[in-house]
């Protein structure tokens, strides 16, 4: 008996046998998936898939408004609700599940959404051989028991969850939930692999009470890697490989390093290249979207890198204005918009702010009508902006001013 | 300084909608106060420019009594 899927928040312990049989069940299943249950969030999934429909993966948290800005609104909803039936004939086991993906990874399809470029998230549409293509599938793999830290519904969960299923590996959803549980579900379950982000990681280690030295693997992406915590890290997770890899929204993750420099790997040099400094790739490793801003064959990555050498290289800074919070990118656009509108605000400007803790994040600049009261107006701005907006982009800090002397970098502006 | 550093909390918790319901002393460990990642994200900021010291730049905190440290020998 080997379990999918542990989450001891929600008190969910479920078999790969019971998994696989919710899997075939018969009834009415969604295209369109926002669950705040991560376990109901896979199961549609691949119900979807076992049925050779496209999944459109929504987050648990994103608002109406924010729905309503994909156009998407409870009628888009439910023109996604298909019946599922006689597919228990099809698929005798799990593995018959398994094969049907890998056979049909140039066929299936999910819609993921991104934090965009132009003032909203962008749709990107992946081919589940994309998802997938990082997947390995080894015996030297078939133990391992995968503690879960990511959002599922983005693309670094997705690889995570693919790379344990197709192990029939058990996966323990440690996210969003207190360290010091945390901690107790890696001595609980033996975990032996990781893949977070750094900031993660850094909330972690103060939890950790005794060395983790069942685990063998640990995986960090979404943001720089602070070499900070490597001291903390060999005390606690001393039998631990550490990796980082580089992972861009648009492809998932592309290289992998050992410590801060990269290199490319012969398998990528027809697809990923360095031009001016900034890291492209090749469209074939693409989903598709109507917001990709392509070279010709071209994917600009806004990612700026610095040599070493002739080959190693690590990255510096990214071009656009995205701040990355803790691994999640927020658009500075989107955010500002939303405040423009509130009542008493003349304007604003919305940057990222550098953060031990968390990379950056996010502050907003208001400049308020003289008449409105600052803490009536403060009050406002926190209350409408964490109705309509998803928690890692809400300003942390409001500061008003008179006028604007930063620029949305943080930089002092020039006058 | 530590009254310093408790009104900060204070005012984190009470943006949060919360109230802070313990008395902050040197031995309280950070995550026991339920500060989230966000928190003490804006903790360090907060701090950063009553002090102009980063409480994390060296690696990690956890007790009220490490940000003291690090803010007694910085300032």
């Amino acid at each position: 008996m080997i379990f999918f899927w542990i989450d001891s928040k929600r008190k969910l312990e479920v078999t790969y046998e019971s998994f696989f049989q919710k899997i075939i069940e018969e009834g009415v299943n969604n295209r369109y998936i926002k669950n705040s249950n991560p376990y109901i969030v896979f199961l549609n999934l691949i119900r979807n898939c076992i049925s050779g429909k496209k999944s459109i993966i929504l987050d648990a948290d994103f608002s109406d408004e924010e729905l309503l800005a994909l156009q998407i609104s409870k009628n888009t909803y439910s023109e996604g609700e298909f019946i599922q039936n006689n597919l228990s004939e099809k698929f005798k086991s799990f593995e018959d599940i398994l094969f049907f993906i890998k056979e049909n990874n140039e066929k299936l399809e999910i819609d993921i959404y991104t934090s965009g470029t132009t003032g909203r998230p962008k749709k990107i549409t992946q081919l589940f051989k994309n998802l997938t293509r990082a997947v390995k599938v080894r015996d030297a793999l078939k133990d391992s028991v995968w503690g879960f830290a990511y959002n599922p519904t983005h693309f670094a969960g997705l690889q995570v969850f693919f790379q344990a299923l197709f192990n029939k590996n058990t996966i323990v959803y440690i996210f969003n939930k207190g360290f010091d549980e945390v901690y107790l579900d890696f001595v609980g379950y033996n975990i032996t692999n990781m893949s977070c982000t750094p900031t993660f990681m850094k909330m972690l280690l103060p939890s950790i009470k005794e060395d983790l030295i069942d685990v063998k693997s640990l995986t960090f992406g979404g943001e720089k890697f602070d070499s900070k915590i490597e001291k903390e890290l060999k005390k606690k997770f001393s039998g631990a490989t550490v990796k980082n890899i580089y992972a861009s929204t648009e492809a998932g993750s592309l290289l992998k390093a050992e410590g801060e420099f990269f290199l490319i790997p012969n398998r990528y040099t027809e697809v990923v290249k360095i031009e001016n400094n900034e890291l492209l790739i090749h469209k074939e490793l693409l989903g598709t979207s109507e917001s990709f801003n392509l070279k010709g064959d071209w994917y600009k990555t806004g990612d700026i890198v610095e040599f070493k050498d002739e080959k190693m290289f690590k990255f510096k800074n990214r071009k656009s204005e995205m701040i990355n919070v803790g691994g999640y990118k927020v658009n500075p656009s989107e955010v500002e918009a939303i405040i423009k509108e509130i009542k008493g605000v003349e304007d604003v400007i919305v940057f990222g702010r550098d953060n031990s803790v968390m990379g950056k994040i996010v502050v907003a600049h208001i400049v308020k009508n003289k008449k409105e009261d600052k803490k009536e107006v403060k009050e406002r701005v926190k209350k409408i902006t964490s109705s309509k907006l998803q928690d890692y982009k809400l300003p942390r800090l409001i500061k008003f001013v008179d006028s604007f002397d930063l620029t949305r970098t943080g930089k002092i502006k020039k006058q | 300084m530590i009254k310093a550093v408790t009104e900060i909390i204070k005012e984190i918790i009470e943006d949060n909608g919360e109230k802070l319901t313990v008395e902050i002393t040197k031995e309280i460990q950070l995550r026991d106060l339920g500060l989230s990642s966000f928190d003490l994200a804006t903790l360090t900021v907060k701090i950063e420019d009553e002090f102009d010291v980063d409480i994390f730049e060296d690696g990690l905190v956890s007790t009220i009594g490490e940000i003291i440290e690090v803010l007694e020998a910085n300032v």
